[in-house]
């Protein structure tokens, strides 16, 4: 029989429901309410760890919060992706895949969801809000966990799969969060970091003081006490199973009692210079770059857990995200009020042919990096920001936000031209703002185009974000 | 009674003279001012004539530039380090390399060392976790010099700017140069009476005393405070041996091989000296076991006719232990002489005894301004004022510490107990009859 990769679990009859149709497109059309927990084929890991990325960067929290189990067809199982779902299930014997029973504890998970407020449980795409609510859901703490195959050294399973390659790291995010008070931090380790390239995979070293040389030898000094004798060991001879000293020709019998070694010393092999200090070098195994120890990245690699003000913003979202503060500054409509009026628009153009109206769609590549990297003045900018929006807006211009960083507006009697110049205006000041005010600059990419009765806003939209 | 006792002085005889203070005008005067004056009277032109040879000798080191190893091995010395270095970064002799051994101290010496050799201002630190005695340390330094000539030096001292260069002089002069000692003098003189006194004692013993022995040649200690060795003879005899008095000790052992063991009084060195009276019989009861220890004992050898035998060997050992040990008996001879027979002027012989060897310090102190003029430095003209005080510190109180710990050397073999090494390293030194 073959095997189907994806498999839902349905919550009232605990019935398993297997579509060889079910794919990860048609995830959107699948009625999660009533969905209990999502078995995932774990004979391979690495397929069943890619299904459990794509469903846990799904936006509705109905799909990236559900629990997901592998089912694995070996008790043997190594790496960390393993750790990543919420529960590995072992087939017994020649027992069926369907036949799985599925653990009750995961029905925590399912009624957390059903808590959410309603209006909380539409699609969001804020990374924080997502690690916010994994862990809040699972009432669980962010663990690391050591690992060869994460170039930093540490993954936290549970969280890893939310990340795409272009996100910020895990890392980042956390302490993102962290400085927001939203998680506390305590120390599970502290490591070395390549300041190159982030590498946690590092050779460390003795080198020679003076010359930088790594070929050092360790010479190993005995005191003779009866001749007062000190040299290297290698200069004793080998006497049965003791050393002679080579000074007065007996035999060191007992260390402690007639002979000591008093210490060790670092011998360069190129330049002779004796020390007992090595300067400590790290090679990347990444990058290849040789750095000082001591200028290495020393970070804390902490776990994480989720404080009382954390655990409401995974209820309630997180309030000084632009989306937000644009929300109080300009009546910021959802998606599907706004989809509405543009029809009613479109219509009213078709049917009287006399004036235009133009959508223009503007993307802030990077927006959310904002947030990360200013923290509490993310606020300041964002603000700055709404009010470009208002001063380039009109009265009757509709604005509706796609995702934190994509906005689309609504704007009546104007042609595609000018809602382009307006585009650039905007775009303009915010150039401005960002180069006076930050020293730094933010990528903006916009669109307008002419409302048509042909016009579908959310395919428009969808278009312009996957070109 | 000053009066008196001058009286009772006129008249005595040439012969009654003698009878009475035998052990001052037949063996104190004999060996230490005249000996001592007619030796200098030949040495200081002599020295004045060789100085084309120095000059040649100085101008030689410096197009063969050889590397010196000043090597500095202590217990919780630290402190003392970075003095040490300012001293010798002013030398007019700029190659060599400092190698401190810190001998398993308990204080900050590690962290002041680390930090001045990430400096470059130490060019070789090791520290030995187990302490091991000031041999074993020295002998870890010797162990990674790389100098043609080795420097044992005093942490607690410091130098004259030409002292590194000086104290070479006498190995490019003379190919049978085995090890030179530099002129040990006290810094802290100033510090207090006793400080005074040994100051005045140094210039006699160090500076014309070892002067003269070394240009009899039979110089017998180079100073641990401040000598300098060829480290292939020092590497021959495998280093030094264990303490104390291992400063003598090696010397010996360099002469046996047969090479010179001279002393340069123009390489100075300043060290701390014990400014309090305990602390000074401390120091000098050590010193004086090891006497006994090492020429009776360990280099008896010397006095005994063997292939190796050699003259001014034996005469070297035998003046240090017929100066030092015997004469200590001339003492109790003396006294009971003084006893039986001429009781009754007890009081005239203290006076002239004192009398006479206060002159006899006043000649010798003579000695000394004469050979640092001819040195061209200053003369002490200062501490002539302590010379009074002299026959009590040399007549008595160290005689006295010399003879308690002779006693004590001979009776129990005390020096085997001694603080200065670790009690295994004497445990063994005993069990071995070292
Ligand atoms: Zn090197
Ligand atoms: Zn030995
Ligand atoms: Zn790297």
């Amino acid at each position: 029989m073959m095997k189907q990769p994806l498999q839902l679990v349905f919550a009232q009859n605990n019935k398993p429901l297997l579509q060889a149709t079910t794919t990860f497109e048609s995830l959107d059309k699948v009625d999660w309410q009533q969905v209990s927990c999502l078995l995932l084929d774990a004979a391979d890991i690495s397929t069943a760890y890619a299904a459990l990325v794509k469903l846990r960067q799904h936006s509705s929290p109905h799909c990236y919060l559900r629990p997901v189990v592998f089912v694995a067809d070996t008790e043997r199982q190594s790496g960390w992706q393993w750790h990543s779902a919420d529960a590995v299930l072992v087939l017994q014997g020649d027992q069926l895949f369907e036949q799985v029973a599925v653990p009750d504890q995961l029905e925590m998970i399912n009624r957390w969801i059903d808590n959410l407020p309603q209006q909380e449980r539409g699609a969001d795409g804020h990374l924080q809000v997502k690690v916010l609510r994994l862990l809040a859901s699972r009432q669980s703490t962010a663990e690391p966990q050591a690992t060869p195959t994460n170039y930093n050294g540490y993954v936290y399973p549970l969280l890893q799969p939310v990340f795409s390659i272009q996100d910020m790291g895990v890392m980042q995010t956390l302490g993102f969060l962290e400085q927001q008070n939203l998680l506390s931090a305590t120390l599970f380790d502290r490591a070395h970091f390549c300041i190159h390239c982030d590498s946690a995979f590092l050779n460390f070293k003795e080198t020679c003081v003076a010359c930088g040389s790594h070929d050092l030898d360790v010479v190993e000094l005995v005191h003779h006490f009866s001749c007062g004798f000190t040299a290297d060991i290698t200069r004793f001879k080998a006497g049965g199973d003791a050393l002679i000293c080579p000074k007065c020709d007996k035999h060191l019998r007992h260390i402690g009692v007639d002979y000591d070694k008093p210490s060790t010393v670092n011998k360069c092999r190129l330049c002779q210079h004796v020390s007992q200090e090595g300067n400590v070098v790290a090679k990347c195994f990444n990058c290849n770059c040789t750095t000082e120890a001591k200028f290495l990245d020393l970070r804390r690699i902490n776990s994480y857990k989720l404080t009382s003000v954390g655990l409401n913003a995974a209820f309630y979202g997180l309030k000084t995200y632009f989306t937000d503060i644009l929300e109080n500054e300009l009546q910021l409509l959802s998606l599907r009020e706004f989809e509405l009026f543009a029809n009613v628009e479109a219509a009213r153009i078709a049917r009287y042919g006399k004036s235009q109206s133009a959508l223009a769609i503007v993307r802030f590549v990077g927006l959310d990096k904002i947030h990360l990297e200013l923290g509490s003045k993310a606020k300041q900018i964002f603000t700055e920001l709404a009010g470009i929006f208002k001063t380039i807006l009109r009265e009757t211009d509709i604005i509706t936000a796609y995702n934190e960083s994509m906005f689309a507006i609504l704007m009546p009697e104007t042609s595609q031209d000018n809602a382009a110049l307006a585009l650039s205006r905007l775009q303009k000041s915010v150039e401005q703002l960002f180069t006076e005010n930050f020293d730094r600059s933010l990528d903006i990419q916009q669109h307008a185009l002419a409302v048509t009765s042909e016009l579908q806003v959310r395919d428009a939209l969808e278009r312009f974000l996957n070109q | 009674m000053i009066e008196q006792a001058f009286v009772f002085f006129i008249n005595l005889s040439g012969w009654q003279l003698l009878g009475y203070f035998w052990p001052f005008f037949m063996i104190d005067m004999v060996r230490y001012v005249l000996l001592e004056g007619v030796v200098l009277l030949q040495y200081l032109p002599q020295r004045k004539r060789k100085a084309a040879l120095y000059a040649a000798a100085r101008q030689q080191l410096f197009s063969q530039k050889p590397l010196i190893s000043v090597i500095v091995p202590g217990k919780n010395e630290g402190r003392y380090i970075p003095k040490l270095v300012q001293t010798l970064r002013q030398q007019s002799y700029p190659f060599y390399e400092l190698i401190v051994v810190d001998d398993g101290s308990d204080d900050a010496t590690p962290e002041i060392c680390r930090e001045l050799e990430r400096n470059g201002l130490i060019d070789c630190f090791i520290r030995n976790e187990i302490r091991g005695g000031k041999a074993s340390a020295a002998n870890t330094a010797l162990q990674f010099a790389k100098g043609r000539y080795i420097v044992h030096i005093d942490a607690d001292s410091h130098m004259e700017r030409d002292a590194l260069e000086t104290i070479l002089l006498p190995f490019l002069m003379d190919a049978d140069v085995g090890c030179v000692g530099g002129d040990v003098r006290v810094a802290n003189y100033e510090d207090s009476f006793a400080a005074q006194i040994q100051r005045i004692e140094y210039s006699k013993s160090i500076m014309v005393g070892r002067t003269v022995a070394s240009h009899l040649g039979l110089l017998r200690i180079v100073s641990g405070a401040y000598g300098a060795f060829r480290r292939d003879i020092l590497e021959a005899i495998h280093g030094w041996d264990v303490g104390p008095g291992l400063d003598g000790d090696i010397t010996l052992k360099i002469r046996k091989m047969g090479f010179k063991v001279v002393h340069e009084p123009a390489s100075v060195c300043y060290t701390n000296v014990p400014t309090s009276y305990t602390k000074l019989a401390k120091q000098r009861y050590r010193w004086d076991k090891s006497m006994i220890r090492f020429r009776l004992r360990k280099h008896r050898d010397i006095l005994w006719p063997s292939e190796s035998f050699r003259w001014r060997n034996f005469i070297t050992v035998a003046d240090n232990l017929f100066f030092n040990l015997l004469l200590d008996i001339k003492w109790v001879i003396y006294f009971f002489q003084i006893i039986q027979l001429s009781s009754g002027y007890i009081a005239f012989l203290i006076i002239l005894n004192y009398f006479f060897y206060v002159c006899a310090n006043l000649v010798q102190w003579l000695f000394s301004a004469m050979m640092l003029r001819s040195l061209n430095q200053k003369p002490m003209y200062q501490s002539v004022m302590f010379i009074p005080l002299m026959p009590i510190y040399t007549g008595t109180y160290l005689r006295l510490i010399r003879t308690f710990a002779y006693v004590m050397e001979l009776l129990h073999k005390r020096s085997y107990v001694d603080r200065w090494n670790p009690w295994k390293v004497s445990k063994i030194a005993k069990r071995n009859k070292l």
